[in-house]
C-alpha cells in the first residue's frame, strides 16, 4: 500500500515536473555551464572557467545595474508592503463602499505594464507633462522637473510606479490576514489597559506574519527580476541610469554577441534572488514560530 | 460622547482612504477622458472633461491601425493552454506534496519554491536552443510550455499551502471507504479548492496578458502577434507624436482586462485571500 501510494504522489507531481525541468530548471543549468566558455551562440567554444564573472565584476556598469536592481527590488518590496499594510487597515472596518475602494486600489496591477508605462511616460513628461503642469498651476510659475528624463529620478519613479503597481493584491492579502485577527483578542488587550500601537504591534502584527511572508516573497521576486516596466517607460534610459539587471540580460542576450557573458550575468541574477528570498524566508519562518510559541 | 468622538473618526478615516484611492486611480481616469479627445484638448487639457466631439473615433482608427483581432487571439491561445494547463497541473503536484509522505516530495516542494524566484532571463538562450531541437521553437505550444514552467511554481506553492491547513479526515474516510487517491483528489479535494484555483486562474491570466518579456524573446512577433508585444511596437514605433490615437489603442487592450477583473472580481478576492494567506 505504502509503495502504492508514493508511485501515485509521482504520477500527481510528474506532468508539471517534466515541464519545469525542461523550461526553467535544466535550461539554468545548461546556462550556467554555458556561462563557464566563450560560447558565443554559434560554432565551437572553449572552456574558460570562471573567467567571465571575473571579467562582469570588473565593469563599473555592471556593478551598477546589480545595485540599481538591489535598491529598486528591496525599496519597492518595503514601500509596497508599508504603503499596502496601512491601506489595508483603512479597508478594514464597516464601510458601505469597501468594495469599490478595494478595486480602485487593485486596478493599477491589471494595467498592463506597457500600457501603465505609456501613461505613466505622458503624465510625467518633463516639459508637457500632467504632473509637471499641475504643480505649475498650484505654485503659479512653470515647473519642469525631469521625472524619467534625469538620471537621479528616474530610479525614484520607477520604484514609486511599482509601488502604485503592486500594492492591489498586497492589501487584498493583508485585509484577509487582518481578518484573522480575532477582535477579542484586541479587547482584551484593550482592557488591560495596553495602547492602541501597543496592541498593533504586540498582537496584530505577529498574527499576520504569514501574510507578510507572502507579500514580501511577492515583493523580492518582482522587484529582482524587473524588466518591463523600466523597459517601456524609458528603454533603461536616460545614460542607462534605469538599466536594471534584467534589461542588461536582455541586452547581453539579444542585441550583442556576447552570450556567455550575459549567461554569467543571468547566474548572478539567479543566484541574488535565491540567496535573498531563502534568507528572508527563513528568518520569518523563525518569527513565526516565535509568535506562535512553538 | 465617546461614540460622537468615533463617529468622526470614522468618517475621518473613510473620507482619507477615498482620497487615497482617487489619487491611485488618476492614471486610469486619465486614459478614460483622453480616449474621447481630439489630440489637442489632450495636450491643451489633460485633467478636464472631454467635449465628446470625437465620438469613438480614437478607437476606431486605433483598431484599424493595430491588427487587434489577430493579437487578441493569439495570446488568447496562449493564455488557454498555459493557465489552464499550468494551474490544473500544479493542482496535482500541490497534493504530492502536502499529502504523500516520502523525502522526495518534501525535497520537491523546496525545488519548486525555488523556482518562484527563477528570473525566466537566466534561462532563455537554453531554452530557446532546446526549443529548436524539440521543433518547438517559434510556436503557439513552444511559449504557451514556457508560461506554463514559469506559473506553475507560485501556483504549486498557493495550493500547498492550502492544502496542509485543511484537515486530512475528509480524504482519510474516503481512503477507508476504498476510493483511490486519484479520485479522492478529483472528487473531494479539487472541489475545494475552488477559491484557490479561480484566482490562480485570474491573476495567471492577467500576468500573461500582459507580459512583454517572453513573447519578446522567445517568438518572432510577425508571426505570433502577442497583445503586449503588438503594443509596445505600435506605441514605440509612434512615440508621443498621436496622442489620440494612443489612447484609443491604450483603451483597447484595457477593455477586455477591466470586463474581467469586474465580473470574477468577487471570486478573485475570495480565492487570493483565502489561498495566500495559509500558504
Amino acid at each position: 500500500m505504502q509503495k502504492k501510494m508514493f508511485w501515485t504522489g509521482v504520477a500527481f507531481m510528474l506532468p508539471i515536473t517534466v515541464v519545469l525541468f525542461a523550461f526553467l530548471f535544466l535550461p539554468v543549468l545548461q546556462s550556467f555551464y554555458y556561462s563557464l566558455t566563450d560560447w558565443k551562440g554559434i560554432g565551437a567554444y572553449h572552456w574558460i572557467g570562471f573567467e567571465n564573472y571575473r571579467n562582469i565584476f570588473d565593469d563599473p556598469s555592471f556593478v551598477e545595474s546589480v545595485k540599481r536592481t538591489l535598491m529598486i527590488g528591496i525599496s519597492a518590496a518595503i514601500l509596497t508592503n508599508l504603503c499596502g499594510l496601512a491601506f489595508a487597515m483603512l479597508l478594514d472596518r464597516q464601510m458601505k463602499s469597501k468594495s469599490l475602494l478595494r478595486s480602485l486600489f487593485y486596478l493599477p496591477n491589471i494595467i498592463p505594464v506597457v500600457v501603465a508605462a505609456f501613461i505613466w511616460r505622458y503624465i510625467l513628461d518633463a516639459n508637457s507633462g500632467m504632473l509637471n503642469e499641475t504643480l505649475g498651476q498650484l505654485t503659479g510659475g512653470r515647473v519642469t522637473i525631469p521625472w524619467i528624463d534625469s538620471p537621479d529620478h528616474v530610479v525614484w519613479s520607477i520604484i514609486v510606479i511599482s509601488v502604485w503597481q503592486m500594492m492591489g493584491p498586497v492589501i487584498i492579502i493583508y485585509l484577509a490576514a487582518l481578518q484573522g485577527v480575532s477582535p477579542e483578542m484586541k479587547e482584551a488587550a484593550m482592557i488591560d489597559g495596553a495602547s492602541k500601537p501597543s496592541i498593533f504591534y504586540h498582537v496584530t502584527l505577529p498574527l499576520i506574519t504569514p501574510g507578510i511572508t507572502v507579500n514580501v516573497l511577492i515583493g523580492l521576486a518582482n522587484g529582482i527580476r524587473i524588466f518591463d516596466l523600466p523597459f517601456a517607460l524609458t528603454g533603461g534610459g536616460p545614460a542607462n541610469a534605469s538599466e536594471t539587471l534584467a534589461i542588461r540580460i536582455y541586452r547581453f542576450a539579444f542585441q550583442s554577441s556576447e552570450l556567455s557573458y550575459g549567461m554569467a550575468a543571468s547566474f548572478v541574477l539567479t543566484l541574488l534572488a535565491l540567496v535573498i528570498t531563502f534568507f528572508f524566508v527563513g528568518v520569518s519562518r523563525k518569527i513565526e514560530k516565535g509568535a506562535h510559541g512553538e | 460622547m465617546n461614540n460622537r468622538r468615533e463617529k468622526w473618526m470614522n468618517a475621518g478615516i473613510g473620507l482619507l482612504t477615498w482620497v487615497l484611492a482617487l489619487i491611485v486611480s488618476i492614471p486610469l481616469y486619465l486614459v478614460v477622458i483622453n480616449t474621447f479627445k481630439t489630440n489637442k484638448e489632450i495636450i491643451t487639457d489633460p485633467l478636464g472633461f472631454p467635449t465628446f466631439k470625437v465620438g469613438f473615433d480614437n478607437i476606431v482608427h486605433a483598431w484599424e491601425k493595430m491588427n487587434v483581432l489577430k493579437a487578441y487571439g493569439t495570446t488568447l491561445s496562449i493564455e488557454a493552454i498555459a493557465v489552464i494547463g499550468g494551474v490544473l497541473l500544479s493542482s496535482f503536484a500541490a497534493y504530492a506534496v502536502a499529502r504523500f509522505e516520502s523525502k522526495i516530495f518534501g525535497a520537491m516542494y523546496w525545488v519548486f519554491l525555488s523556482g518562484i524566484l527563477i528570473p525566466m532571463q537566466a534561462a532563455f538562450i537554453p531554452i530557446i536552443h532546446n526549443m529548436k531541437a524539440l521543433g518547438l521553437n517559434n510556436t503557439l505550444l513552444g511559449i504557451s510550455l514556457v508560461y506554463m514552467a514559469v506559473i506553475s511554481p507560485f501556483a504549486i506553492f498557493v495550493y500547498a499551502g492550502f492544502m496542509r491547513s485543511v484537515p486530512r479526515e475528509l480524504e482519510e474516510a474516503a481512503y477507508i471507504d476504498g476510493c483511490s487517491p486519484a479520485r479522492t483528489f478529483l472528487q473531494i479535494i479539487f472541489p475545494m479548492l475552488q477559491p484557490i484555483t479561480a484566482s490562480l486562474f485570474i491573476l495567471q491570466f492577467i500576468y500573461v496578458w500582459n507580459d512583454l518579456l517572453l513573447p519578446l524573446v522567445m517568438v518572432n512577433s510577425r508571426d505570433i502577434p502577442t497583445i503586449s508585444v503588438s503594443l509596445y511596437k505600435f506605441f514605440a514605433g509612434r512615440g508621443m507624436a498621436d496622442m489620440s490615437l494612443l489612447f484609443g489603442g491604450i483603451t483597447i487592450v484595457l477593455a477586455p482586462v477591466l470586463i474581467l477583473f469586474v465580473s470574477f472580481q468577487r471570486f478573485f478576492v475570495k480565492g487570493l485571500s483565502a489561498g495566500a494567506v495559509k500558504g
